[in-house]
């Protein structure tokens, strides 16, 4: 019973965190928010353009699917 | 998938926006990485996720692992559309996946004695095989394809001959079989794919 007590507490103690940062986010600025929206949108672009690079370097994508690639990654001699 | 290119599409355009020296051509690069990443991310959730409930999560892994790490130094042909792709590389899985299963009272050397000289012939003959959405140009990273493609395929077959069970062998065996099979000039004819020459 008492670790039951314990478990449940635990549980709203999580839940109140959680609130908080909803709460947070919410009371952030405008620019903050964007800045952080770039920030995100940035590397996600890095990655992207990682996976992009990388695979220029192979012959084609692991699966039976192959998208145009950009003529910029098209390695010549 | 159209969705998925409206989606990536998207997420280019907000980057453009928002982030600063992206030009045409960078915003190209990240959308054609975005539609690679997120599409295999759809992709692997949907197999793993089926390997899962039917029991064959492990085979499953060693087999995308071993054919996709060929595969991309070895090329082979492609579907044209992103559910295609998707039906396709669910069956080879699951059909290599079960045959291995099947297959699992055959010692790996059996069957490496035949497939070996088999994709070694094909690899000598097609490798790298290109397809005209990544046309290869380049001979030099063409020679290079094609020896990493080698050096893929022969420590392949010595790690399946050295692995105790011998399911995950044959997976990893039957692997480097459909990868070849899908460099052939027959394959490409069937799938309505082109090399990189338009040949």
């Amino acid at each position: 019973m008492e670790m039951g007590f314990k478990r449940t507490t635990n549980a709203i103690n999580e839940i109140k965190r959680k609130g908080k940062v909803i709460r947070m986010l919410r009371t952030l600025k405008t620019s903050t928010k964007s800045d952080m929206l770039a920030l995100l949108l940035g590397w996600i672009s890095i990655f992207a353009i990682f996976i992009a690079q990388a695979s220029s370097n192979s012959c084609t994508s692991w699966a039976i699917e192959q998208p145009k690639i950009p003529k910029a990654l098209i390695k010549e001699d | 998938m159209w969705l998925l290119k409206k989606l990536c599409n998207n997420i280019t355009n907000a980057i453009k926006k928002r982030v600063k020296d992206i030009d045409d051509d960078k915003a190209e690069i990240i959308n054609y990485g975005l539609y690679l990443w997120i599409a295999d991310i759809i992709k692997m959730t949907i197999i793993l996720s089926t390997a899962y409930f039917l029991g064959v999560f492990r085979l499953t892994i060693v087999f995308i692992l071993s054919f996709g790490l060929l595969r991309v130094f070895a090329g082979g042909s492609h579907a044209k559309t992103f559910w295609g792709c998707l039906f396709t590389n669910s069956a080879i899985t699951f059909g290599s996946v079960y045959l291995s299963l099947l297959l699992s009272f055959i010692k790996p050397v059996v069957l490496i004695l035949p497939i070996m000289p088999f994709c070694a012939a094909i690899l000598y003959l097609y490798a790298p095989a290109d397809h005209e959405n990544k046309p290869i140009v380049s001979k030099k990273q063409k020679k290079k394809l094609k020896t990493a493609a080698y050096i893929v395929l022969i420590l392949e077959y010595l790690i399946s001959a050295s692995i105790t069970q011998n399911v995950f062998s044959n997976a990893i065996i039957l692997s480097t079989l459909f990868v070849c099979l899908g460099m052939l000039p027959a394959t490409y004819k069937i799938m309505g794919a082109r090399h990189g020459n338009g040949l």
